[in-house]
């Protein structure tokens, strides 16, 4: 046996390490029986059932999950129009720029993002009254501008792919363009849909800094909420929640890289 | 030229006329002024160097391009205007575009059920055209699980199952390996004859379009050339580049005077049938099998070429030679190979003598 062959398994295993090391140390202290955190007290699940009962994490979830939903959704129907303006309807008036402005929010810092997006919702509220407060509607309105960039971007490139022939020989059989992009073109980029939806999910769900700048009191978002209870000190429970957001997470970005490694098969 | 098309359009109406077709793509026209007739039951072929413009021309009659200028008319009626999926013209495409989420069978039966046929006349008209490609069984198969050549069957059952007044083919061929392509030729001209619909063609492949053609129209630059019989095209080509571009030409570039063509580095003028005698500007265009090659100087003929045979191409079937002439300009010349196995064959480095019947070259202007 040679050495060589030991290298890259060595780097692999640092790799990983240095990617999961806090993850895995995040799960193992979920299971911590001690209130203290870094004081290791024999494995216990009791934080997992504390955190079952505590009403303000639920509600907090229960709300992450409909603004994420929605919002991906929103996304995901303004994204593909949007990858389909630019790489179906040719040379246009402003087609540079708009190529340009989509993609902005994905250098953007969120900061900067949060900010506008707040000095607008205010704006708006005092000049038309709409919408009114911050709550529900501003923080799907702000991830929904957040994660359309991420859908145009995933739609585009899978349309840019597809061989446009495919739509001309349907409208030449008699489909209208409307049923030809019902019947050919979204069966075909299907793939690139549901992957650019659950990466809008993601996004939406983990968003902490957007977030806090457009919500308003009585709308806690699930990071918002576990955010503010770490700043009065890690509780065990907070570890048990991160494990299954993590979890929830892998699951999804799992499922989101399957189905956009598929669209290279077909 | 003009007097073959005007014979085979005047019996019928043309099933396709285009009427001074421009189209501009940015600062260039792609086709530049066409006028076309192409008869019912025609087997036509747009043929030219990429770039021609006879895709564009294609994809204008099927309603994919709209022209910048001119008239498109199908059947006698205008159809410049109609957009694609209403009119009666399907295409094969280049890539086939078969719809890889839909069955073999799925995909025939698709512009059906665009018009709204009944489904058990559907399932019974692609039944009957899957069996006429050869196909038949194969209809619950994806795309992907089939070879090139079915899937070019596919693609043509898939235009011809909706009995469209044309079917366009991009470069039907061009996809399949050779020994296929030769079969497809035939396959595709007896379908053509059994269905009886209006056939245009886009190739880059001469032989292509003379082995399946009725006629062919020649295309460079966005302009039609000329258009005839493969016959006709081949043997009188209208101009230097048709007859370049068709087969191999031998070009002899000289003067027309009242006792032949003046060439210079050619002892003797060169005597051709209709030559102008003018003093104009002529190529004479002898195309390499109509060149009889000997050890022996031919007695007493016209047009003999003395040279050396500096190169030697052996096809099997055929040979070319190259032949240098005493002035350095090079002959090719190409015979079958007819001889017995025990003659001398001619070899590199041989003197040769070259002659042609004058009624075999073409004066070009």
């Amino acid at each position: 046996m040679t050495r060589r062959p030991l290298l890259l398994p060595t780097l692999l295993a640092l790799g990983y390490t240095f990617l999961y090391l806090p993850i895995v140390v995040l799960v193992i202290y979920s299971f911590n029986a001690s209130r203290l955190v870094t004081v290791w007290g024999g494995i216990s699940t009791k934080w997992y059932v504390e955190l079952a009962h505590d009403q303000r994490f639920l509600d907090a979830g229960w709300l992450s999950l409909r603004v994420a939903v929605t919002s991906a959704s929103a996304a995901l129907v303004i994204g593909t129009l949007a990858a389909v303006a630019l790489v179906r309807f040719g040379r246009f008036r402003g087609r540079a720029l708009f190529s340009a402005l989509v993609a902005a929010p994905l250098v953007m810092p969120e900061v900067i993002m949060g900010l506008a997006l707040l000095l607008t919702f205010v704006a708006l509220e005092q000049t038309f009254g709409w919408p009114a407060g911050r709550g529900f509607l501003t923080v799907v309105i702000a991830h929904t501008t957040l994660a359309t960039a991420y859908v145009t971007v995933v739609v585009r490139s899978r349309l840019a792919q597809m061989d446009r022939s495919l739509e001309e020989a349907a409208l030449d059989l008699g489909a209208r363009p409307l049923k030809v992009f019902a019947v050919i073109t979204l069966p075909l980029i299907a793939p690139a849909l549901a992957g650019g939806w659950l990466l809008a999910f993601t996004l939406s769900i983990d968003d902490v800094v957007v977030s806090q700048f457009v919500t308003g009191p009585g709308t806690t978002t699930l990071p918002i909420a576990v955010f503010s209870s770490v700043r009065l000190g890690v509780s065990p429970e907070i570890n048990a929640l991160g494990t299954l957001i993590v979890a929830a997470v892998a699951v999804i970005i799992l499922a989101a890289t399957r189905l956009l490694a598929r669209k290279k098969e077909s | 030229m003009k007097a073959v098309g005007d014979e085979v359009i005047g019996k019928r109406d043309p099933a396709i006329r285009f009427q001074a077709i421009r189209k501009r793509f940015g600062p260039v026209d792609a086709v530049a002024g066409v006028d076309l007739d192409i008869a019912e039951g025609e087997f036509f072929s747009l043929l030219g160097p990429s770039g021609c413009g006879k895709t564009t021309l294609l994809r204008m009659l099927a309603g994919l391009e709209t022209p910048t200028d001119g008239r498109i008319l199908i059947g006698g009626q205008d159809m410049t205007q109609v957009p694609a999926y209403a009119r009666p013209v399907n295409m094969m495409f280049h890539s086939y575009a078969l719809f890889p989420h839909m069955s073999v069978a799925d995909n025939v039966a698709f512009g059906l059920k665009q018009d709204g046929v009944p489904k058990a006349e559907i399932k019974a008209r692609v039944d009957a055209m899957l069996d006429l490609v050869k196909l038949g069984g194969f209809g619950g198969r994806r795309p992907h699980q089939l070879s090139g050549g079915q899937r070019q069957r596919v693609a043509l059952a898939r235009c011809l199952v909706k009995q469209p007044r044309v079917v366009l083919l991009d470069e039907p061929l061009a996809a399949l390996d050779k020994k296929l392509r030769e079969s497809t030729q035939f396959e595709l001209v007896r379908i053509q004859n059994q269905v009886g619909i209006t056939f245009v063609m886009v190739t880059h492949d001469q032989e292509e379009a003379m082995g399946m053609s009725s006629r062919i129209a020649v295309m460079s630059a966005g302009r039609i050339l000329q258009v005839g019989r493969p016959h006709d095209i081949y043997e009188y080509p209208a101009d230097r580049f048709v007859a370049d571009f068709i087969g191999t030409a031998n070009m002899f570039e000289g003067v027309a005077a009242a006792d032949g063509i003046h060439v210079e580095g050619l002892e003797r003028p060169l005597e051709a049938l209709g030559a102008p005698t003018n003093g104009a500007a002529v190529a004479l265009m002898v195309r390499p099998e109509k060149i009889a090659m000997g050890r022996e100087a031919p007695a007493g003929g016209s047009n003999v070429l003395a040279g050396e045979v500096t190169e030697i191409g052996y096809h099997g079937d055929v040979s070319s030679y190259r032949v240098r002439l005493a002035s350095g300009r090079l002959v090719l010349v190409t015979a079958a190979n007819l001889r017995h196995a025990a003659e001398p064959a001619v070899g590199r480095g041989d003197r040769v003598y070259l002659s042609w019947h004058p009624g075999n070259a073409v004066v070009l202007p």
